[in-house]
């Protein structure tokens, strides 16, 4: 083929001949790279056509573009999402001749109405499904009608708690797990972490200090201040709705960390899956894994600014939302795995580093372990293998990992964590535990199938130097190892997961 | 496949709604790349819409709502071939493959693509924009442009040529700064 980009701005103009085309279809077909150049030379087609079109229907229709991205009063579809979904009829609008262009205008106004048709799968005859989505804060009822709960009607349950105290006023009676939670109804939370999952399967984890309120919806709560954990991992739980005194978040089947605790700002930060966000005065944002949102950061245009995330912020909250009930000040949780942390996530020598590895798996064949008994373990090379979880066991397992820094003179490093689930054994040794690209796993992991005993990286000398503690009660774990130069001890903590946290 | 009873309408309405507009260009440009005959890609860009509202609710787990209404407008562009050969289909069924797989892989960065485009729209030269402006304002054809301006097709499809590369550079660019930020 002649220059590719030759080719690909003759087919945008329609320039190529038979021979050109066929040659052209074949190109695509061999090259995956000339499919993507093909793919991008016709969206900036498409979307320069979009643009232009989009001006002159603007001008055509004395519109003021400054609102049209607005939301409008029905707090439904914008003019420009509407002009998107009627596009083609549009398009077709624009590009009559002028004579019929009063005409084609008359066949927006058509290609809009079925746009509300055709977007409203969900009972178009029914005014109050319809219904806007409300952004008055005089009106805390998101959703009103048939869809939403009566007054004072459970909407969600205490599910779970950890050396929780509330406040007196939050509650008419004593909150314990398994608490019914009702539509109006304020509960702070001051100390340790509360769960609550609404009557959808959403669940919201708080840490103290934290103010919530139950609203008028089986899938909302205000967040007044305090941070949360937000948890969609069923279909019916999608929709979730966190609204603060800036925005709503509408969870749109993820996990994502909510901090409200400086009144003028929240910050937002998506783990896994993305979000909506929402407010009066800005266009809706999609915010995606791994991206971080401070309200109170907007741009020159009006528009939220995504941020770098602060892993600091939400470590504990987090931790807590994945199984680990307490650390010790030595230990740094991160919040995904170590090849995919941020830079400033990383470790420091001297503290002992923890990630969820898989949260709720469901074991396809037996996973061998090299500890499983409570006790004390220093020696680890000739390590029991005899020890096996099950297939079919729901487990969590987690990566626990020291390293020295390349300090030469060894660095030791102490730590305790302490576990909701009970720990059914640990994997320590090399080839299980210390390469990445076997332990970012994909929930269709299969754990390798024979243990591996050979030393732990680092580990060549014959001191024993390294220490292992399992509590008799199997939830605490302490690690005491003493680490040298470029080396890093690691082992994988395998802990029995609740059957309702596996999705 | 879901197994979802959801009451909150709106709320899926919107998700809809947001999902659809998003996906939308590079739906259009998907079904703009496989049928010439423009009439025929905005009813396949209708007819893709209609069934992605009928069935939003139905998109099996593990599938990307991109990936899902991509492999929709993939089985109208085929269905249409199958009922109307005379329609002017210009790709088979492997290059649809390849280029949807080209589309797919593109869906992510597009709302990026769109946002750096206006911006290297501003920057070109007023004689450039021009240009632009009447190929796509006024949705003319080369020689319809030489015609206006009094020069030759060749001429004009040398200037559109030259422009569209230096807006995808900037694009490019724009898109790698905004990574790096």
């Amino acid at each position: 083929m002649t220059d590719p980009d030759q080719i690909l701005d003759q087919y945008l103009d329609g320039d190529l001949s038979p021979e050109q085309l066929a040659d052209f279809e074949a190109e695509l077909c061999r090259d995956p790279a000339f499919a993507d150049e093909f793919a991008s030379a016709m969206l900036i087609d498409s979307c320069l056509n979009e643009k232009y079109q989009w001006q002159e229907l603007v001008t055509a229709l004395h519109l003021d573009d400054t609102t049209a991205d607005e939301t409008d009063d029905a707090g439904q579809l914008s003019a420009h999402d509407l002009v998107a979904v009627g596009g083609y009829a549009l398009r077709l609008a624009l590009t009559s001749k002028p004579a019929k262009r009063i005409y084609a205008y008359a066949g927006v106004a058509a290609a809009v109405l079925l746009a509300f048709v055709l977007f409203n799968p969900f009972g178009g005859n029914d005014d109050v499904a319809d219904a806007p989505i409300a952004l008055d804060d005089s009106n805390d009822s998101i959703e009103p009608g048939p869809v939403g709960p009566a007054l004072s009607t459970p909407v969600a349950t205490l599910t779970a708690t950890h050396d929780a105290a509330w406040s007196p006023n939050s509650a008419e009676g004593a909150l314990a797990p398994g608490s019914q939670l009702r539509t109006g109804q304020t509960l702070t939370l001051t100390a340790g972490f509360a769960e609550i999952t609404t009557h959808r399967g959403a669940v919201a984890i708080l840490e103290a200090p934290a103010t919530i309120e139950l609203l008028n919806n089986d899938n909302a709560l205000r967040l007044h201040a305090g941070k949360l954990v937000g948890i969609c991992e069923t279909p019916s739980s999608q929709g979730f709705i966190v609204r603060t005194a800036q925005v709503d978040v509408t969870d749109l089947g993820t996990r994502f960390a909510l901090d409200a605790s400086d009144v003028a700002a929240t910050q937002i930060y998506v783990m896994d899956g993305e979000v909506d966000i929402s407010a009066d005065g800005h266009a809706p944002l999609l915010l995606r894994q791994g991206q971080s949102l401070g309200t109170d950061r907007v741009g020159a245009a009006g528009n939220w600014i995504v941020e770098e995330y602060q892993p600091e912020q939400f470590h504990r909250l987090t931790s807590y939302a994945a199984g680990v009930l307490e650390m010790s000040d030595t230990v740094q949780w991160l919040n995904e795995p170590l090849d995919q942390a941020d830079r400033s996530d990383w470790p420091r020598a001297g503290r002992a580093s923890v990630f969820a590895e898989l949260s709720g798996h469901r074991l396809a064949a037996d996973l061998p372990l090299t500890h499983h008994e409570p006790g004390n373990y220093h020696s680890f090379n000739d390590a029991d293998p005899s020890g096996v979880v099950p297939a079919g066991t729901d487990i969590h397992s987690y990566i626990v990992f020291a390293h020295a820094g390349g300090d030469p003179d060894g660095v030791r490093t102490q730590a305790t964590i302490r576990f909701e689930g009970e720990v059914l054994g640990v994997i320590a040794n090399r080839r299980d535990a210390m390469s990445f690209t076997q332990i970012v796993q994909s929930p269709e992991r299969v754990f390798s199938p024979a243990p591996f005993n050979s030393p732990w990286l680092g580990d060549t000398t014959s001191r024993p130097d390294d220490y292992l503690t399992l509590s008799p009660n199997r939830r605490t774990l302490s690690i005491d190892f003493t680490v040298l130069d470029l080396s890093c001890d690691t082992l994988r903590v395998i802990v029995r997961a609740r059957s309702d946290e596996i999705p | 496949m879901a197994e979802q009873q959801p009451t909150s309408d709106q709320q899926l309405r919107q998700a809809l709604t947001r999902q659809w507009t998003q996906v939308l260009p590079v739906l259009t440009a998907f079904v703009m790349s496989s049928v010439r005959d423009r009439q025929h890609a905005e009813d396949i860009v209708q007819e893709v819409g209609a069934a992605v509202s009928a069935n939003f609710e139905d998109i099996p787990e593990g599938v990307s709502f991109n990936a899902w209404a991509l492999s929709i407008a993939r089985n109208h562009i085929h269905k249409r071939y199958r009922t109307n050969q005379r329609d002017k289909h210009v790709f088979k069924s492997e290059a649809l493959e390849a280029l949807s797989g080209a589309y797919e892989r593109l869906s992510d960065s597009s709302d990026e693509l769109r946002s750096a485009l206006d911006q290297c729209i501003e920057e070109l030269p007023e004689r450039s924009r021009k240009i632009i402006e009447l190929r796509y304002k006024q949705d003319q054809r080369v020689d319809g442009i030489a015609a206006m301006l009094g020069s030759t097709a060749n001429a004009v499809s040398g200037v559109l040529f030259r422009v569209r590369q230096s807006l995808k550079k900037c694009i490019q660019r724009r898109i790698a700064e905004g990574g790096k930020r």
